[in-house]
């Protein structure tokens, strides 16, 4: 089995305003998917779907590579939005519950979430008097019975302090690696994500509008080598057919961007007066992360240019 | 279906709730069995002779209190505040996700829902006939006792009772999960059902100039009459066994078909 989680045209349409969009995305096994986008995306519509909160209006969605969504779900977790616990109960009874649920043997399995999610001395304290992060926490405890494969966290760090986070960030990473299990977090700190994220979907007005990897997130942050010529075109053909540069982008009628040639800033102005271009500036523009998903969110897609 | 059951019992019985709706419930038709007797006393010692006070109670032992427990008393309005509280605090505190989301189709969870809020009815219940038995015994000073003749037919009427008051819940419970909302819920539980309820009946056969007798087809029109009387008609029992039946599968029916179709937030 290669995706836990497949879309295919995936839909929700609240009115005549599409939530989510003809959305496709392919989760790998393995994977830690962040999926970013600011409020109102559709980030939570499309996870409550997949988790049979909510019918999707058109498309289909496929859970471990099967259809039978009734059967598949009982092998994934899910914590959307707030957490969702009992607040008279306390941690130890809120999990017997779920036990009960899922017809788990609670000696032994509450012991072991609490203790995976840090919340082994909570003793009496109810679930309404525990702070964020570690309602948090047992939300998260309460997605983690009965070994799902698949987690599904919807803004986990939301609300969280900068400690909170960090415990959070730690525990899905342990989760990922030590229990192998594939997790969907969204959230709209690309910031965080990058952080434990190895794929990234960017959704923005219910279109998932770009799909890359980490690698790839670093490239795209890496910077630029912005050149100023004279005559844009002429610099275009000659990055293509002399230098064999297929990755930039035309921003002006002055001005071009070249992704992943920073180093070579000197060969490529030399080039391109060689070839009677003149070029009035060469500099180097970065991006921070928090930049770069600005530009994905006000701008549906990269145009790169491959010529 | 099992493991649904057993959670949401847990949770029943960890319903402080629950048991504060039981205590108060109890408590009250308790006081209203002691207030009888004090009202008689008062009657018979300072307002002798005055024409229409009642001389007696209105049962003579215990077990005759304990009746009202199914035929009377305030157990419909704390069921109907009880299954608002239950209910839609899984969709407040947005537990209802964590369920439906580990895969269980959302008819078994409703049936659990209605199945626990019954045996919340019938505990009630029992706990309402435990304390009256107590209070009657305590105001007549007599136990009772059953004849054979007698229990064949306390059992039909507690039965049909029973059905009549499990209809009610499947209704509550239909609101509950259709408007989700606690205090919406106690308000259309409480004016909406109770109260109102039988003024639509009543409403409905002045429409239709009484030629059909709607308020005979209200669930609480069915409950009072057992109330009012045990010596019925046996066209009383079907009729009530009828009306029991039907409210219960088509609030079931309607509140399965409108949770399953629902988006759960």
């Amino acid at each position: 089995m290669e995706y836990v989680l497949q879309t295919s045209g995936l839909t929700k349409m609240f009115g005549k305003k599409a939530a989510v969009s003809d959305l496709n995305m392919n989760v790998r096994q393995g994977d830690i998917y962040g999926f970013i986008g600011k409020n109102g995306a559709g980030k939570t519509t499309f996870i409550r779907m997949i988790s049979g909160l909510a019918r999707p209006s058109k498309g289909e969605i496929q859970l471990f590579e099967s259809s039978d969504l009734v059967n598949q779900r009982k092998r994934t977790g899910t914590m959307i939005e707030n957490p969702a616990v009992y607040p008279n109960m306390t941690a130890r009874q809120n999990l017997y519950y779920y036990c009960r649920m899922l017809g788990l043997n609670p000696e032994g399995t509450i012991d072991e979430m609490l203790s995976l999610v840090g919340l082994t001395d909570t003793g009496k304290k109810k679930a309404k008097n525990f702070s964020l992060g570690m309602k948090q926490r047992l939300a998260i405890a309460v997605a983690l019975l009965g070994d799902p494969e698949f987690l599904m966290l919807d803004e986990p760090i939301n609300g969280l302090d900068p400690t909170g986070i960090k415990e959070v960030r730690e525990l899905i990473l342990r989760l990922n690696r030590e229990r192998k299990i594939t997790i969907l977090i969204s959230s709209h700190i690309l910031g965080e994500l990058s952080k434990i994220a190895n794929r990234y979907g960017v959704i923005n007005n219910g279109i998932l509008v770009d799909e890359f990897s980490s690698q790839e997130l670093t490239n795209r942050c890496a910077g630029e080598l912005e050149v100023k010529v004279d005559n844009v075109q002429g610099a275009a053909d000659v990055l293509s057919q002399n230098l064999n540069i297929q990755s930039f982008k035309i921003v002006d009628g002055n001005t071009i961007r070249i992704q992943k040639e920073i180093n070579n800033a000197g060969q490529i102005n030399m080039e391109l007066a060689k070839n009677g271009i003149l070029v009035s500036s060469s500099m180097v523009v970065g991006q921070d992360l928090e930049g770069y998903f600005m530009q994905l969110m006000n701008q549906p897609a990269i145009n790169y240019q491959t010529v | 279906m099992g493991k649904l059951l057993r959670s949401d019992f847990y949770r029943l019985f960890r319903s402080k709730s629950f048991y504060i709706c039981t205590t108060i419930v109890s408590a009250l038709l308790c006081l209203s069995i002691f207030m009888e007797k004090w009202a008689l006393k008062v009657a018979t010692t300072q307002l002798e002779g005055m024409e229409g006070l009642p001389s007696t109670l209105r049962f003579k032992d215990g077990i005759s209190y304990g009746l009202i427990a199914f035929t009377g008393g305030d157990i419909q309005m704390f069921i109907a505040i009880f299954s608002a509280i239950f209910i839609t605090s899984e969709f407040v505190h947005g537990t209802m996700k964590n369920t439906i989301s580990k895969g269980y189709h959302r008819a078994l969870v409703y049936a659990s829902k209605l199945i626990t809020m019954i045996a919340a009815l019938f505990i009630m219940i029992f706990v309402l006939f435990i304390a009256s038995v107590i209070a009657g015994t305590i105001v007549t000073g007599e136990f009772g006792t059953f004849t054979a003749a007698t229990v064949g037919e306390l059992f039909s009427i507690i039965g049909i009772e029973m059905l009549l008051y499990t209809a009610l819940t499947a209704l509550f419970v239909m609101i509950a999960m259709i408007v989700r909302n606690n205090g919406g819920v106690i308000a259309i539980n409480i004016l909406g059902v109770i109260s109102f309820g039988t003024l639509i009946f009543s409403l409905l056969e002045y429409l239709f100039d009484s030629k059909i007798k709607f308020t005979e087809f209200s669930i609480q029109y069915n409950i009072s009459q057992f109330y009012m009387s045990m010596d019925l008609s046996s066209s009383t029992y079907i009729r009530a066994l009828i009306v029991g039946l039907v409210y219960l599968i088509v609030s079931t029916g309607i509140g399965i078909f409108a949770f399953s179709k629902s988006d759960i937030k």
